[in-house]
């Protein structure tokens, strides 16, 4: 089953109900990381660091589209998105999501998540791990303001923060 | 051995940097050529200056280091940072923030942003009432700022000036009424109003002040009642009191109300002033051959011959049955016996055509001058009467003056 990227929709998750009517619709976080984590080994070994990154960006930013068009709408009121979002991320367990800046109209905010689903609690590496986190903020983003954006995370629980630090800015270059 | 920086000095200068406001950002040179302790030293002077910025409240300090002091400080920033954005969201009207941090504060902050919503929804719903009802009255409401300009202007104005309220927010009262500048808070004022069609409009205004300016620079609150109607009817009922419904002319408790004005007036200015007393001859004769209603159409071209005859000053009352009195201000009783023949004259003359046929009469004059011993008009009308009994007794159609009367030279 070949799958590209504008392929993904919400179907291929499944009807959980009806294949998990025991164990529901979670699991343990350290199983979600185990994947993650052996996955971007698996990749890192295939094609090195740099390509490993690139590509959890994408699929992030693919992830975030996708949430962004199921559960967060158009962002019409900044108030009421951001509310929103951390209401999402919050029920969801992806993180606890506070805003240290918004402007819709230049186009740069800058978040932090506390408690995040990828990073916090791992150990010190060094460096930025949650290429995945960027990519997926990056979907959200462009998806509810039609707009695309850029997100970089400036700290991380991996480089010895224990919140993880995104500023996203609109891309403006064609 | 002396060259050699001990441990007491490493202690020193690290417990300057926690204690001393003015410890340099270096170790001391002597202690410069370890390269651990330099780093250790600069790291622990760095985090001192980023908690002195959080301390000063500035929150836009970058913290480049790292473990877990830094990531402290970096945590609580971001707390602080996203409460200050909590703050202008607040501060935009959106007050559905909430904050999770800081125990007590985090309770009352959200206390406060939850009275705060509610006294919104209050208000909100109290101007929206008041908006409703000042947009549905029939009463015009209105709010003036301090030069008397319209702020606010309630859509019932169409129906009382055929403006729409965009049409006359911005413009001056004075376009409207007469009135210059703004009305007196606590009062209740007649006035009348030009409509956009150039009519006017009778309206009642009561002015109340403004508790506060409320933000769009309006003082006042004028309420505007149409009482066209009510004029109208209270001018009915002034005609129907003063005058005669037959002829127009003034019934006799009026006209001596209007001599006694006049007569006071022409007393004060020594402006002579007569009255004359006038009498259709024979009027009984009148209804009996052509009945009571051509009667009436002669009673009512009296009046009207009368007028057209008359100056626009001078003043006819109906006193009696066929009895009318005309008051000539500035009028000497030489001049009065002259506007009296020409009456008489004009009378003979004429002919009144009723479906019972052409009428013809004439009538008797007594003319009086005013004079200052006089105590009342009753004593001018008896002066006038004495007169016109005299013209009576001379074989009627024709003036006599007071000069006529017994006792009179």
């Amino acid at each position: 089953m070949q799958q590209g990227r504008r392929g993904f929709s919400w179907e291929m998750i499944g009807d959980l109900a009806l294949g998990r009517p025991n164990l529901g619709p979670t699991t343990r976080l350290e199983i979600y990381r185990l994947m993650q984590f052996s996955l971007r080994h698996v990749l890192e070994e295939q094609l090195g660091t740099e390509m490993a990154d690139r590509l959890f960006r994408e699929a992030g930013k693919t992830a975030g589209q996708a949430f962004a068009d199921r559960l967060l709408g158009p962002l019409t009121s900044l108030s009421d998105y951001v509310r929103r979002l951390q209401t999402t991320f919050r029920e969801y367990g992806i993180g606890i999501v506070r805003i240290e800046e918004a402007d819709l109209s230049k186009g740069r905010f800058v978040f932090t998540v506390e408690e995040d689903m990828d990073c916090s609690g791992l150990p010190e590496m060094d460096m930025e791990i949650c290429k995945f986190d960027e990519g997926f903020l990056a979907g959200i983003l462009e998806r509810s303001t039609g707009r695309p954006y850029r997100v970089t995370e400036v700290d991380c629980w991996c480089t010895g923060e224990r919140i993880c630090r995104f500023v996203a800015e609109v891309v403006t270059e064609p | 051995m002396t060259d050699t920086p001990s441990l007491d000095q490493a202690v020193e200068a690290l417990h300057r940097v926690l204690s001393d406001p003015q410890a340099s950002p270096l170790p001391p040179p002597e202690l410069r050529g370890h390269p651990g302790f330099t780093t250790l030293y600069q790291e622990l002077s760095a985090l001192r200056t980023h908690l002195t910025h959080i301390c000063h409240g500035d929150l836009s300090h970058t913290i480049h280091e790292r473990g877990p002091l830094s990531s402290c400080l970096k945590s609580l920033q971001a707390r602080l940072r996203h409460l200050t954005w909590q703050v202008q969201m607040i501060a935009a009207g959106d007050f559905t923030q909430r904050v999770e941090f800081l125990g007590e504060f985090s309770t009352a902050f959200n206390q406060m942003t939850e009275a705060l919503a509610r006294a919104k929804t209050d208000l909100e719903r109290s101007e929206a009432r008041y908006r409703l009802l000042a947009e549905h009255a029939a009463d015009v409401i209105v709010t003036l700022d301090r030069e008397g300009r319209f702020v606010y202007v309630s859509p019932s104005v169409f129906n009382l000036l055929g403006y729409t309220p965009e049409q006359l927010t911005g413009r001056p009262l004075s376009d409207i009424t007469a009135q210059e500048g703004c009305p007196r808070p606590g009062t209740v004022v007649e006035l009348t109003i030009r409509r956009q069609d150039g009519s006017t409009r009778w309206a009642e205004v009561s002015t109340a002040a403004l508790p506060e300016d409320p933000g769009d620079g309006a003082v006042l609150v004028c309420v505007f009642r149409d009482i066209s109607e009510r004029k109208r009817l209270e001018t009915d009922l002034k005609q129907l009191a003063t005058t005669d419904g037959l002829t127009g002319a003034y019934n006799r408790r009026f006209f001596v109300e209007i001599c006694q004005q006049e007569l006071l007036q022409a007393g004060r200015r020594f402006r002579p002033t007569s009255l004359l007393l006038m009498d259709i001859d024979h009027f009984k004769r009148v209804n009996d051959r052509f009945g009571h209603a051509a009667g009436d159409q002669v009673l009512r071209r009296v009046v009207e011959t009368g007028r057209s005859t008359l100056r626009s000053e001078d003043v006819i009352g109906r006193i009696g049955g066929d009895e009318f009195a005309v008051l000539l201000p500035s009028t000497t009783l030489e001049q009065a016996a002259k506007v009296a023949e020409r009456l008489r004259s004009t009378y003979e003359q004429l002919a009144v055509p009723t479906r019972s046929g052409t009428v013809t009469f004439t009538v008797s004059c007594g003319v009086a001058e005013w004079k200052p011993h006089f105590q009342t008009v009753e004593e001018l009308l008896q002066r006038a009467d004495c007169a016109l009994y005299m013209a009576k007794n001379a074989g009627r159609n024709c003036v006599r003056t007071e000069e006529a009367c017994p006792g009179r030279s």
